[in-house]
C-alpha cells in the first residue's frame, strides 16, 4: 500500500509537468512562468525550493540527535528571507520587467555591466549546484533502497527520470505547480505523522520524560547556545542571494505578491519545522539505537505509521528532493543556454527555438548527475554543505550590496566572488581549521575584495545602476527629456 | 561543571520541556506576525499610490 501512495505521487507530478507544458510559449515562460505567479504558488514554490533531502532526512537526523532546539535554526533562514523579500526582490523584479531578466547572471551581468563576471557566475553555479543534484540523488535512492528494498541504481534512475521529464516539457510552469503539490505533500506527510509518532511514544508529556532520560540535553539545550548561533548566523550569510531562491522572485507578479508568497512560505515552513523536529525526536525515543539518524524518516515511515501515511511521508521526502533538483536543473539550463548561448556568445534564435534549445539543454544537465550518483562518493551528505557554503561566499556580498551600494563595480566584484569561493574552498580542504566554519574566513574576504576591488576602479554606467536605483532612473528620465541637461 | 549544573537547575520546565524550547514556537509564530502585519502595510501603501498615479 505505502508503494501505490508512492507510485499516485510520482504519477501525478508527471501529470502536471505534461499539462504544464501547454502553457510554455517562450523563453519568459519556460524560466519564470510568464512573470505571473500567485502568492500561493509563489509561495508553495520558494518553500519547496528551501526544502531538499537535506531537511526530510538530515534535519530529522539532527533533532534525533540534538532534540528540539535545533528548530533556532528556522529563524536564522527566516531573516535572511526577509532582507531578500523586501530589499533584493523589488529590485530583480524591476530588472525583470524592464530588460526581461531571467536569471542570476543576468542579475549581475546587467548590474556590474560585464560579461566576464556572467561567466563566472555560471561557472560556479554549474559546479556548486551540479554536486547537489547528485547528493539529493543519492539521498532519495538511499530512501527507496531502505524502504522498500529498491536498488540504489535504480532508485537513481527511478527518481532522475520523473524530475527530468517535468523540468524538461513544463519549465518554471511546471516546477512551480508541483512544488504546490509537493509542499501539500511534504506538510501534510510529515505533520499527520506527528500525532501518531507521539502517541506512540506515550505522549507529548511522556516523550519529554523519556528524552531526558536518554539525554536531558535533547529537552533544553541540545545544541549549545554558542553552537547554534554559530551555525544559524552561517545559514542567514549563505542564504542572501542564494540563487535558486533568489531567481524565484522573477516569477512572480508582482511585489505586493512576492511579498506575500514569502509570508505563505514562512507557514509552510514553520508547519514542516515543528512536525520534522517531533518525528526527529519520537524516533530516538521508539528506535534510540538506530544506525544512522538520517534512517529516523524512514524508518517511522515503514515501522510506525499505517501504510498509507508511511507511504505518503515517503512521498513527502522524495517530494522534497525533486522540488529542489528541478529548481537547480532548470537554474542550470537557464545558465547555459540563456546566459552563455544567448548573452555571451550571442546566438539569437526565436522564441520557439531558444525554448526547445533550453529544454535540450536542461536534459543534458539531468543525465550529467546520473552517473556521478551510481558512483557515489562517501560523505555524501557533505556534499550538500559544503555547496552551501561555496554559492553563499561567491553570491551574498555581491547581490546583496550591488543592489544597494551604487559604487559597486565589475572588478570589486568579480575579486569577491572568486576571493569568496576560493577561500572557502581552501579552509574546506584545510579541513575547516580552528573549528571554525568557513563562512566565517570567506564572507569577510569576500567583503573586502569588493569594497577594495570597487574603489579603486571606475563606477559603472547611471545605465546600469538606472534598473536597480530609482533616483538614477529618475535623472535619466529627467536627461532624456530636457536636451542637453545633464545632472550633477 | 558547576556552572552547567547551575545552568541546569535554572531552566524552567513545562509539561517536560524546557521555557526556551517553547519559545521557539512562540518566536517562530510572533515572527510570522509581524512579518504579515508589516509586509501588509507596504502593500497597502504601495497599492494606494499606483492608485493615485493611475488616477
Amino acid at each position: 500500500m505505502a508503494i501505490a501512495v508512492l507510485i499516485l505521487y510520482l504519477l501525478a507530478v508527471i501529470g502536471i509537468g505534461f499539462y504544464m507544458r501547454r502553457r510554455v510559449h517562450n523563453e519568459k515562460d519556460y524560466l519564470a512562468a510568464g512573470g505571473k505567479l500567485g502568492a500561493l504558488v509563489g509561495g508553495a514554490t520558494l518553500a519547496a525550493t528551501q526544502m531538499s533531502a537535506g531537511t526530510a532526512i538530515g534535519s530529522v537526523g539532527f533533532h534525533y540527535n540534538l532534540g528540539y532546539n535545533y528548530s533556532w535554526i528556522w529563524l536564522f533562514i527566516w531573516a535572511s528571507w526577509v532582507i531578500m523579500a523586501l530589499v533584493m526582490a523589488p529590485k530583480m523584479k524591476a530588472l525583470f520587467n524592464s530588460h526581461g531578466a531571467l536569471t542570476i547572471p543576468d542579475l549581475l551581468g546587467t548590474r556590474y555591466e560585464s560579461k566576464v563576471i556572467r561567466v563566472i557566475a555560471v561557472i560556479i553555479l554549474l559546479f556548486a549546484f551540479g554536486l547537489t543534484i547528485v547528493a539529493e540523488l543519492v539521498g532519495g535512492s538511499y530512501v527507496l533502497n531502505v524502504a522498500f528494498g529498491v536498488p540504489e541504481t535504480a532508485g537513481v534512475l527511478i527518481i532522475a527520470a520523473v524530475f527530468i521529464f517535468y523540468t524538461v516539457l513544463g519549465g518554471l510552469f511546471a516546477i512551480a505547480y508541483t512544488d504546490l503539490l509537493q509542499m501539500l505533500v511534504f506538510a501534510f506527510g510529515f505533520a499527520i505523522a506527528v500525532p501518531i509518532v507521539v502517541s506512540r511514544a506515550g505522549g507529548f508529556v511522556a516523550l519529554n520524560e523519556k528524552l531526558a532520560s536518554v539525554d536531558p540535553s535533547l529537552v533544553t539545550i541540545g545544541m549549545p547556545l554558542t553552537t547554534l548561533f554559530a551555525v544559524g548566523f552561517s545559514f542567514f550569510v549563505l542564504l542572501i542571494g542564494y540563487p535558486i531562491i533568489a531567481i524565484r522572485f522573477y516569477s512572480m507578479r508582482d511585489n505586493v505578491t512576492i511579498r506575500r508568497a514569502v509570508g505563505i512560505s514562512f507557514i509552510f515552513q514553520m508547519i514542516i519545522a515543528v512536525s520534522v523536529a517531533f518525528v526527529g525526536v519520537s524516533a530516538r525515543v521508539l528506535y534510540p539505537n538506530l544506525e544512522t539518524p538520517d534512517l529516523s524518516s524512514p524508518t517511522i515511515a515503514m515501522e510506525v505509521l499505517p501504510p498509507i501515511l508511511g507511504g505518503l511521508l515517503l512521498a513527502a521526502i522524495l517530494a522534497a528532493i525533486q522540488s529542489t533538483v528541478s529548481a537547480v536543473l532548470l537554474m542550470l539550463g537557464s545558465a547555459v543556454s540563456h546566459d552563455i548561448i544567448k548573452q555571451v556568445i550571442g546566438i539569437e534564435l526565436s522564441e520557439r527555438a531558444q525554448v526547445n534549445l533550453t529544454r535540450a539543454v536542461v536534459l543534458v544537465m539531468g543525465i550529467i548527475p546520473i552517473p556521478f550518483a551510481l558512483n557515489p562518493l562517501p560523505l555524501i551528505q557533505q556534499i550538500w554543505i559544503n555547496a552551501a557554503v561555496l554559492i553563499g561566499s561567491a553570491f551574498a556580498v555581491v547581490t546583496l550590496f550591488g543592489l544597494i551600494w551604487k559604487r559597486a563595480t565589475a572588478v570589486g566584484a568579480i575579486v569577491s566572488m572568486v576571493g569568496g569561493i576560493g577561500t572557502a574552498a581552501a579552509w574546506l580542504l584545510l579541513g575547516n581549521p580552528f573549528g571554525l566554519n568557513p563562512v566565517y574566513v570567506s564572507i569577510p574576504v569576500s567583503l573586502l575584495g569588493f569594497f577594495l576591488g570597487s574603489l579603486v576602479t571606475k563606477p559603472v554606467s547611471r545605465e546600469a545602476l538606472a534598473p536597480f536605483f530609482r533616483d538614477e532612473r529618475e535623472r535619466l528620465t529627467t536627461e532624456a527629456a530636457v536636451p542637453g541637461y545633464r545632472q550633477p | 561543571m558547576a556552572d552547567q549544573a547551575k545552568g541546569k537547575k535554572a531552566e524552567s520546565m513545562f509539561l517536560g520541556l524546557a521555557i526556551s524550547d517553547w519559545m521557539i514556537w512562540v518566536v517562530m509564530i510572533l515572527f510570522i506576525l509581524v512579518y504579515f502585519v508589516v509586509t501588509e502595510r507596504m502593500n497597502s501603501r504601495e497599492e494606494a499610490a499606483e492608485e493615485r498615479s493611475e488616477g
